[in-house]
């Protein structure tokens, strides 16, 4: 398809083949004023005569854009017959034809996007000229065949038609056009839908369509669902970035196929440059069950973002910046069982609602937030806890003794907040936690005999808090211990005796406090030198 | 044999299939019946866009019936017969009005082609080649369609 047009405005007498150069409206005025009276068209090679309107070109000439002779130049010829026509202007037969004379526009063609388009365009002809020349024609109402146009000017109807012909990644900067072009694409309903319907697949494949042996060209079903999902795997990353038209069709089509949405890959990255909010069209989701959100750079409450979403089971949206408290409502999330916000802007106390409501959940992590105040003591409801994740925020008072219950939990992470007060004592029946962090708070007290019974801990840090005392023999029966940190407390009197039994400790710091190795310590050459550097060392892999 | 007159009453007299590839002309005809031999008048569409469309017509007058089930894959405007391309390589004023004409007339895969032809015109030029091109005017103001540009800046490349 060139854009120049191979047309040349031939004159009969002395400008005959002479093609248009000008960059202005120059040449036609000249021409114009030169002989217009009969100009040739050459159409499809064929010389045909043609009336030239001269008032037409006079009251259009200064918006032509004429550059290397472009396309939009079109001159219709006029025939013989054209002229009879013009003159019969009560054609009977014209009644017959339905015709309405505005120009739809755009909330018409809303309501009605499901009548043949036919219906709604016969007035194309008139609409499809610009003021000026329709003008020009009533002026001529003879000769009102020459008609020249310059301008896209089809029926935003068919704008339409033409541009949901482009792929939905790319469409929208098209909005940027006009201020029509953009209430088309991004205010219409019926737009999105039509761009989807070309692109994205509505429905699943009808499984019990005939089989492959009678249409060969056709793909298995099984083929057929692996493309929905690859396009809808594409087109997940879009919804963020879409106008709100876009985000809600989408999300009605997404959710016929299936309840996840996730949207965590790298090749995402390229575009985190962007502002993105999370779809306006929350109440849709009504069904989805997880939602993956990782390191989009979103924004946006999070009470306002998530909470419409009742049966999601999983919340994974860390390193975005949702701000806003973590809302009461989100005691309608029954099912919710991973809640993972972490490295948000999240503020506010951490609730009482997660024990109230939501004892399904298995993993809790708000690390690097600005989550403050004091844990509640219903905290101890999260029976089904497995993780609890809160370092990094600015959470205070004492560590509540029900954090006791959890007996499920594997891993607490309560570092780097303003905790005070004691190590509950009961810490001893967390049986199965492996990770077990508290550092960087301001803890104070000795460190409770009972963590001896949690021997499945394999990672412990208590550094840089106030604990003092002595450090408890039963420390020694944590045998599957690979990591102990206990730098910069108050720690005072010997190591025990049986440190040995640690057999597997690879990292450890024990400077800033006043510790000492007995004589008599059972440890293998290696554990020497460990503890040494424990000792000497500040924060060695730490 | 149908006849037709377009809007400068040029009269083609054409053949039935060739007639009936337009939903309107086949909607008139039968509600006029077979025994009426007045001329279909077509004020919509002038002679020569007329003729290019019965070419298209008679080019694709034995074409079978799109199967149904075809309708839900995913489609591309890229997939053009060859035969069509040529057919639709015009000026974009005559482009522009075969697209008027086949919707005017429903012709659904006259209109399809044309809406690809622009289509694959518009794909891949950037905002203002497009408005060079189709000579489309900018009526935002310089803020505005900044905003709008930074909205859909991951598109821009696309």
């Amino acid at each position: 398809m060139s854009f120049s047009s191979n047309r040349k405005i031939n004159n009969n007498s002395s400008c005959s083949n002479d093609k248009i150069n000008s960059n202005n409206g120059k040449f036609l005025q000249k021409i114009a004023k030169f002989l217009p009276e009969r100009v040739a068209c050459l159409t499809n090679s064929k010389l045909k005569p043609l009336r030239f309107s001269a008032s037409a070109i006079q009251l259009n000439s200064p918006r032509i854009p004429l550059k290397k002779q472009r396309s939009w130049i079109f001159i219709r010829p006029l025939s013989e017959a054209g002229r009879l026509s013009s003159s019969k202007e009560n054609n009977p037969l014209n009644t017959q034809l339905p015709r309405e004379d505005s120009p739809e526009s755009l909330e018409n063609l809303e309501e009605r996007s499901e009548s043949p388009m036919h219906e709604k365009i016969n007035s194309f002809q008139s609409s499809s000229f610009s003021g000026s020349t329709l003008e020009a024609s009533e002026i001529n109402a003879h000769e009102k065949i020459t008609k020249i146009q310059f301008e896209m000017k089809l029926p935003n109807e068919l704008i339409a038609l033409v541009f949901s012909l482009i792929p939905p990644e790319s469409v929208t900067k098209y909005s940027r056009l006009s201020k029509s072009f953009k209430s088309i694409v991004t205010e219409s309903a019926s737009f999105p839908k039509r761009n989807f319907d070309y692109f994205i697949p509505a429905e699943n494949p009808n499984p019990n369509q005939p089989d492959g042996n009678h249409y060969p060209h056709r793909k298995s079903v099984e083929d057929q669902l692996r493309d929905f999902d690859d396009i809808y795997a594409h087109y997940d990353h879009f919804w963020f970035m879409w106008p709100n038209n876009f985000q809600i069709e989408y999300a009605k089509r997404k959710l016929i196929k299936q309840p996840e949405l996730s949207v965590t890959n790298n090749q995402f990255r390229e575009y985190s440059a962007w502002m993105r909010k999370v779809p306006n069209c929350t109440s849709m989701l009504d069904n989805l069950r997880e939602i993956s959100l990782c390191d989009l750079n979103m924004h946006g409450e999070f009470s306002t973002v998530l909470c419409a979403m009742p049966k999601l089971e999983l919340i994974y949206a860390p390193f975005n910046s949702f701000s806003g408290p973590i809302p009461q409502r989100i005691s309608n999330m029954k099912n919710l069982a991973v809640l993972n916000m972490g490295n948000n802007k999240i503020s506010g106390p951490f609730p009482t609602v997660f024990g109230d409501f939501l004892t399904n959940l298995k993993s809790i992590n708000f690390e690097r937030n600005q989550l403050i105040g004091p844990l509640p003591h219903n905290i101890g409801a999260l029976v089904n806890l497995r993780a609890l994740t809160l370092a990094l925020n600015n959470l205070c008072g004492r560590i509540p003794n029900e954090i006791c219950c959890l007996v499920n939990l594997t891993t607490l992470d309560l570092s780097r907040n303003k905790f005070e007060g004691p190590i509950p004592a009961g810490i001893g029946s967390l049986v199965h936690i492996n990770m077990l962090d508290i550092s960087n708070n301001k803890l104070s007290g000795n460190i409770p005999a009972g963590l001896g019974s949690c021997s499945a801990l394999n990672h412990l840090t208590m550094s840089r808090n106030r604990l003092n005392g002595r450090l408890p023999e039963t420390i020694c029966n944590l045998i599957n211990l690979y990591a102990l940190y206990f730098d910069n407390n108050n720690i005072e009197g010997l190591i025990p005796a049986n440190v040995h039994n640690m057999y597997r400790l690879a990292y450890v710091a024990f400077h800033g406090n006043n510790l000492q190795v007995p004589e008599n310590v059972n440890m293998n050459i290696r554990q020497w030198k460990l503890f040494q550097e424990g000792f000497e060392l500040s924060a060695r892999n730490y | 044999m149908v006849k037709i007159t377009s809007s400068d009453n040029q009269e083609f007299t054409i053949a039935k299939e060739i007639a009936n590839q337009s939903v309107l002309i086949k909607n008139m005809l039968e509600d006029v019946g077979e025994a009426d031999d007045q001329p279909i008048p077509l004020p919509n569409v002038s002679g020569a866009i007329l003729q290019k469309v019965i070419e298209y017509a008679t080019m694709h007058k034995d074409d079978p019936p799109a199967a149904p089930e075809e309708e839900t894959r995913p489609k591309s405007s890229e997939d053009i017969e060859e035969r069509d391309k040529e057919f639709m390589n015009v000026d974009q004023g005559t482009l522009f009005e075969v697209i008027l004409a086949a919707n005017y007339l429903d012709m659904k895969n006259l209109l399809d082609l044309g809406c690809k032809t622009v289509a694959n015109m518009i794909k891949g030029k950037s905002v203002e080649e497009i408005r060079k091109t189709f000579n489309i005017v900018n009526d935002f103001t310089p803020e505005e369609e900044e905003q709008i540009r930074k909205e859909n800046e991951w598109c821009e490349d696309r």
